[in-house]
């Protein structure tokens, strides 16, 4: 089994960044969006929005994987990300307390830090 | 060539070496010049021949290795928008699909496959390479029918969308009463609220390219699942592509099973992946070491209660690593809970199976998932629990449910025949393919878990849950399966060279088979955007708590205002309308369940034709009859397609559709 070069491991950690930082942007964007109602209906703010509410969490959680392969990173990502909103969701409903903006930025509020982490620091 | 004889005397007037062997009285006399040596004599090199020519791809394989995939990927991708040109859909009959098809979109599936194995056959597979190909053979394959269709097909698809909007219009409360499904809201709930937060008031195109999505998830946890089994660098590649290729089942609509086996993936990646492990004793060996030299083994129950009571290894991860994976792997099992009402069994049993032999480190999840089920179905679905047990445990007629899973599907014209046979034919040679891989995987890694795990899903044939349950088997199993197949496939390769090319081939006649498998049913399952668009004016016009039947359940029936209508029903052999037999059957069935309004696409004709085998034209001579007894009136028909209509009942009120907002 080959060790990775180091330009593979920058290259990765590169990636890595820049997954972050366009999560980052996204789920800045979808708040902005819903916060505005900014061309509501529209198909750039519904993949915005599903965008990051199905990978901003879940890349949140897998960036603290080290030394895995991408195939496991993404993975981890949807799952997680998936795993979360449907919590979130199943939340809103077992409590009935429906605010789909509101909890829209509970999730961006949490995950943004963890993202901007990634950016700072790839593993 | 000469060598100097180093020999004791020789050369110096003492007697020669000649003189004193054995074995020399027949040599020549000593040549001063050249005298012998002990030196291997030289042989001669055979004359030199001419090194092979290489070949054309030989010399060329550093830039075929470079361009070929790449030209291949986006040569398939150009193909797409003229296979949308070239089919024609009004064509479609009980044969499906690949019946209309034109000839670019095959070629588009066989450059997405040489895409494919041309990167796989490089000296050097890139993996990024590998994903974008992966990618376009999805694209091209199971994504094909999103492609060059206008709209998501399957009616079921249009439903789920209709459940999602009663949960989004009635502020996140699921309707009682309406449907089972809605005792596991999650999923429902979680795109309501996706929808809610976007500003968007429907989800068709999410629902169009959702079985490709969803399918390229999929992919990636095979791919990582059979990295984590398998090894090797191409093997994992061939498991996604056979995955990919076998699955012909149509879970992968937009529906809460979908997204509960992205979850199952990912739990058992990470079970069999870094979470893997062992019992050994420290030296390594499997078991508990010998108690002597030649003691006789303990009997096979000690033997599995010992084990049962050892933990498994700590994998190497660091511990935080190892919190890290545990407490993502705990989201996901809770998570599907509440989403879908057979995955948690899946991902539960097949974890269990696997903390009992031993294979991963994190029995706790087990617990997790056991007390997360428990809890939701006494406290959130109790309902669920008090009236339909028999969903979990069955209602011990294992035989009517595999006649409602088996015979019952095995209806309608030659083609639909064809292509049901065809899937019974497909999914035992998945199994085939799997217990085959068992026994490479067994001589390999001496395990069989593997095949456990495939077998465990198949604990829902005992439940009551109809055909669905003997396809979610099939689901649930069939990650296992392909990757049990690879090895088999990778073994035969290394047998075998020459298997390489036929394999190959194999996988081409793979690809089409599933194409016409999973379009086999298109002419009744594809949707344009009048039919929603119809169905919504109806919505749009409809007063609240009159009765909207359909003719039948294909088409985009029921996607908004769900709770505000009824949908008549509960007589006995009038569930379809185009499953009732002959027109008066069908007259009688309308009179009795009495409807208001009365919805028909082209799916429900072409069903009623290639599945019901009712004569073409059905529909609309029983609409012709209704509307000459009177009792109904056409208050629609597309100018476009006769079978897109809308009856309304004599008197009933209708709604002006500019003053009306969405109900709910």
């Amino acid at each position: 089994m080959s060790m990775p070069t180091a330009a593979e491991l920058t290259r990765a950690r590169t990636a890595r960044r820049g997954v972050a930082v366009m999560l980052v942007l996204a789920g800045v964007t979808a708040c902005l969006l819903a916060l505005f109602d900014v061309a509501g209906g529209s198909g750039l703010r519904l993949a915005v929005t599903i965008g990051f509410l199905l990978l901003g969490p879940g890349w949140a959680a897998a960036g603290f994987l080290r030394r895995a392969p991408a195939a496991h990173m993404w993975l981890l990502t949807l799952g997680v990300g998936i795993a979360t909103t449907l919590l979130a969701a199943q939340i809103m409903v077992s409590a009935t307390w429906w605010h789909p903006d509101l909890m829209l930025y509970i999730v961006t509020g949490l995950s943004v830090p963890f993202l901007l982490r990634h950016a700072v620091v790839a593993q | 060539m000469t060598t100097q004889d180093t020999r004791k005397g020789a050369g110096n007037g003492s007697p020669s070496a000649e003189e004193t062997q054995i074995l020399g009285p027949l040599r020549p006399p000593r040549d001063v010049a050249d005298p012998p040596t002990t030196a291997l004599p030289v042989i001669p090199a055979p004359p030199a021949e001419d090194p092979p020519t290489p070949t054309w791809v030989e010399r060329n394989r550093p830039l075929l290795d470079r361009w070929l995939s790449p030209v291949l990927a986006v040569l398939a991708l150009a193909m797409l928008p003229l296979a949308t040109a070239t089919t024609d859909l009004d064509a479609l009959d009980g044969w499906g699909l690949a019946k209309v098809l034109g000839p670019v979109a095959w070629a588009a599936l066989l450059f997405a496959i040489g895409a494919c194995l041309s990167e796989l056959y490089a000296r050097r597979p890139r993996i990024p390479m590998l994903g974008a190909a992966t990618g376009v053979l999805i694209l091209c394959s199971t994504g094909l029918p999103s492609v060059i269709q206008p709209a998501a097909r399957f009616g079921t698809a249009w439903t789920i969308t209709g459940f999602v909007d009663a949960v989004a219009v009635a502020n996140g409360v699921p309707p009682q009463g309406l449907d089972a499904r809605f005792s596991w809201p999650a999923f429902f709930a979680q795109w309501a609220w996706f929808r809610e937060a976007a500003g968007a008031d429907q989800l068709d195109v999410v629902l169009r390219w959702f079985p490709p999505a969803v399918v390229t998830v999929w992919a990636i946890g095979i791919y990582a699942l059979a990295r984590s089994m398998l090894g090797g660098t191409r093997a994992p590649w061939a498991a996604a592509w056979l995955f990919v290729g076998l699955n012909w089942i149509e879970q992968d609509y937009f529906s809460p099973q979908a997204t509960g086996i992205c979850l199952l993936l990912t739990v058992l990646t990470f079970a069999l992946g870094p979470l893997a492990t062992r019992r050994t004793d420290p030296s390594g060996a499997p078991g508990w070491p010998a108690p002597h030299l030649g003691a006789k083994r303990l009997p096979l129950w000690h033997r599995w209660l010992v084990s049962a009571g050892t933990p498994p290894n700590r994998p190497t991860l660091p511990p935080r690593q190892l919190l890290l994976v545990y407490f993502c792997a705990a989201l996901c099992i809770l998570a599907v809970i509440p989403a879908h009402q057979l995955t948690p069994f899946a991902i539960l049993g097949q974890l269990a199976l696997l903390a009992i032999v031993g294979r991963y480190r994190g029995r706790g999840l087990v617990l997790i998932g056991i007390i997360g089920v428990v809890l939701f179905i006494l406290i959130a679905a109790r309902d669920i629990w008090m009236n339909q047990i028999t969903l979990f445990i069955g209602d011990g007629n294992t035989g009517a449910a595999l006649e409602s899973g088996v015979g019952d599907r095995l209806t309608g014209d030659f083609g639909q025949q064809v292509v049901k046979y065809g899937r019974f034919l497909i999914a035992a040679l998945s199994y085939g393919l799997g217990f085959l891989g068992a026994i490479i995987y067994w001589r390999r890694r001496r395990d069989l878990v593997p095949i456990g795990l495939a077998v465990v899903p198949m604990g829902f044939a005992a439940q009551g849950y109809g055909g669905e349950g003997f396809l979610r088997i099939l689901l649930f199993g069939l990650p296992i399966l392909t990757i049990l197949g690879a090895d088999l496939l990778r073994f035969l390769v290394r047998w075998r060279g020459w298997m390489r090319p036929v394999l190959a081939v194999g996988m081409v006649a793979l690809f089409a088979i599933l194409i016409f498998l999973r379009g086999g049913n298109d002419s009744y399952q594809v949707v344009y955007p009048r039919d929603a668009e119809m169905y919504r004016q109806v919505v749009a016009t409809t007063p609240p708590g009159q009765n909207v039947m359909p003719l039948s359940d294909p088409g985009p029936f029921a996607i908004e205002g769900l709770t505000s209508f009824g949908r008549g029903g509960g007589i006995e052999g009038c569930g379809r309308i185009a499953a009732a037999g002959t027109q008066e059957q069908m007259l009688s069935c309308i009179a009795q369940i009495n409807p208001d309004v009365i919805v028909n696409f082209r799916d429900i004709e072409a069903q009623g034709v290639h599945l019901f085998l009712n004569k073409p034209g059905w529909s609309l001579d029983l609409a012709n009859a209704l509307t000459a007894s009177g009792q109904y009136y056409m208050w629609f028909q597309h100018p476009d397609d006769p079978y897109d209509f809308v009856l309304r009942k004599t008197g009933a009120p209708v709604i002006d559709a500019t003053t009306q907002g969405r109900p709910g």
